[in-house]
């Protein structure tokens, strides 16, 4: 190349970062590529400017991957990206929950005799264990959740992280709640709700919570009839919420987080879905509305027709939900109603319910610091570019 | 100089090395940078458009003639009979055309359309570069930015073995 063609791009720090806010959130071997062509590159793309900038230029963030409950907790990947596990993950751990970058675990700890819960970063690798809270209680359910106000999450490993712990106690025949702050490291007095379920079956059910404005909504069964328990971040309240009457008795209704802040419901039943969302009138009063019905017999494949199809999960913020059949697991936007088949290996098999935990998150190359242990370090930069 | 013609104003863009081009204004106020020094008045003679060589200002001309709003570079681009999906596919190609075109020229049109505020402009170079880098190796990456390499060895090896996944 002739030396008068020969340009120092990396000395232009501002062309640098205009090409690279570029590379597609979705091919995060190609991030880490870049970090290591300098370390002014690594520098710029671990920086909490850029990596502003890159969420603020992209707004979703990529499903990296996604985790299930089946026979055994795996990440499993949808992109090139690879996260540092926990020790022991298939064996050791279950999934509760993966929201805002981070992924809820719990495992029992013999030595202990008594539940841990784990909160991990895949893209860093970060692991933290708050303590249990001691609540009575035969059945249980935990969220996690970004704590900063005014987030817009994609992005945010290295900010407040809130989980939410509520029990069902049926000899009390109460719901009990607790949050955790990371903030504080400590658990907040409990709150209970009667739930007057004498001489009833009730439990969570093993479809995922949503987080719907500031509120979370876990699925729980009651009797074999489904319901759903609301817990209010703002008020610190619980409370119970029936499903729309003409509803029937769905067998496995998942819960959905529309992009406009409604709580949704999904129920497939013979390849019908059935799509309810929780409409609030001028007056506050809150109602369910049957939105759509959708056939999905020409979308979704099957082998054996006389296994049923299952909702197992839905991406918040969208109309995306995950499906399987005996095939494998598919995802399906209900807009376009598009279909990507995610495994083959995951599928419909009787007496096996499992649910599945899209992760989402854009990926930040490890930052400067000492290198050996950048990928502990990951992210933090060296202050904004 | 702010002059008319056929009843359109125009206006003098000058480059470092001498050369003058009449443009349309509304073909220069595709740079936010020219548009806002019009707005200002700031423009009322011939504007200096310092660091952009005559050849690269005439190719970021081009592109802004061919991506103004109603009127293009044939005169018809935009008329109310060519469905937008139809025009927005002809400028598709066209873009592809035009930035069929050696490195160093890229980089000169990313900090023209950088320095002159030219959206569409940025996107299509940067974007361009990106794609090319996405399917390459990290030498490549190095060698097509002409990045020099400040890792260490050893450095550079911890952090490969630590993110094995990427280097597959």
């Amino acid at each position: 190349m002739p030396p008068e063609l020969v340009r120092q791009l990396g000395e232009m720090e501002e062309l640098v970062e205009e090409i690279l806010i570029r590379l597609p959130p979705d091919e995060p071997g190609n991030l880490l590529s870049a970090s290591l062509a300098c370390k002014p590159w690594r520098r710029l793309l671990a920086s909490r400017g850029f990596r502003r900038r890159y969420r603020d230029f992209h707004r979703t963030p990529p499903m990296l991957g996604f985790l299930h409950s089946w026979l055994c907790t795996e990440f499993v990947p949808t992109t090139d990206f690879r996260p540092r596990e926990p020790d022991l993950l298939q064996s050791r751990y279950s999934v509760e929950d993966c929201r805002h970058g981070r992924v809820l675990l719990q495992y029992f700890d013999r030595d202990a005799n008594m539940p841990l819960l784990v909160i991990w970063e895949p893209v860093t690798g970060s692991q933290t264990v708050p303590r249990c809270p001691e609540m009575p209680g035969t059945t249980s359910a935990a969220s996690v959740l970004c704590a900063a106000d005014g987030c817009r999450h994609g992005d945010c490993h290295f900010g407040p992280t809130l989980v939410v712990f509520v029990n069902l106690d049926e000899e009390a025949r109460a719901a009990t709640a607790s949050v955790y702050s990371s903030e504080t490291g400590n658990w907040s007095s409990p709150v209970t709700l009667d739930v007057g379920f004498a001489e009833i079956e009730i439990s969570f059910t093993m479809m995922p919570s949503v987080l719907v404005g500031d509120a979370l909504y876990f699925p729980i069964s009651r009797d074999h009839n489904n319901g759903i328990l609301k817990y209010d971040l703002g008020e610190s309240c619980l409370s119970d919420i029936h499903l729309p009457w003409s509803m029937g008795c769905p067998i496995a209704p998942i819960l959905m987080a529309s992009d406009d802040g409604r709580l949704g419901l999904a129920d497939l039943y013979d390849f019908n879905l059935s799509l309810w969302w929780r409409e609030v009138d001028p007056d506050g009063v809150a109602s369910w509305a049957q939105r759509r019905r959708i056939n999905l017999e020409t979308i979704l494949p099957v082998g054996d027709p006389e296994v049923t199809t299952e909702l197992v999960g839905s991406i918040e913020g969208s109309v995306i939900v995950f499906a399987i059949t005996d095939l494998g697991t598919y995802m399906i936007d209900l807009k376009s109603l598009s279909l990507k088949q995610l495994s083959s290996e995951l599928c419909q098999q009787e007496d096996i319910t499992w649910a599945l935990f899209p992760y989402l998150s854009f990926y930040s190359p490890p930052g400067s610091g000492v290198v050996a242990e950048a990928s502990h370090e990951a992210g933090l930069g060296d202050g904004d570019a | 100089m702010a002059t008319r013609e056929a009843g359109k104003k125009m206006i003098m863009l000058k480059s470092p090395d001498g050369m003058e081009f009449e443009v349309e204004e509304a073909v220069a106020m595709e740079s936010q940078t020219i548009r806002k020094m019009i707005e200002d008045d700031c423009a009322d003679t011939a504007i200096l458009i310092p660091n952009i060589n005559s050849k690269i200002l005439s190719r970021v001309i081009e592109y802004c003639n061919k991506h103004v709003p109603t009127t293009g570079a044939t005169g018809a681009a935009a008329s109310d009979t060519v469905a937008p999906a139809a025009l927005a596919e002809d400028l598709k190609i066209w873009d592809a055309e035009f930035i069929k075109v050696n490195r160093a020229t890229r980089f000169d049109l990313i900090q023209a359309a950088s320095y002159l505020n030219i959206k569409g402009l940025l996107d299509l170079t940067s974007q361009t570069t990106i794609d090319t880098i996405s399917d390459n190796s990290l030498e490549e990456i190095r060698s097509f930015l002409s990045t020099k390499n400040d890792y260490l060895p050893e450095e550079e090896q911890t952090i490969r073995r630590e993110n094995q996944w990427a280097f597959q």
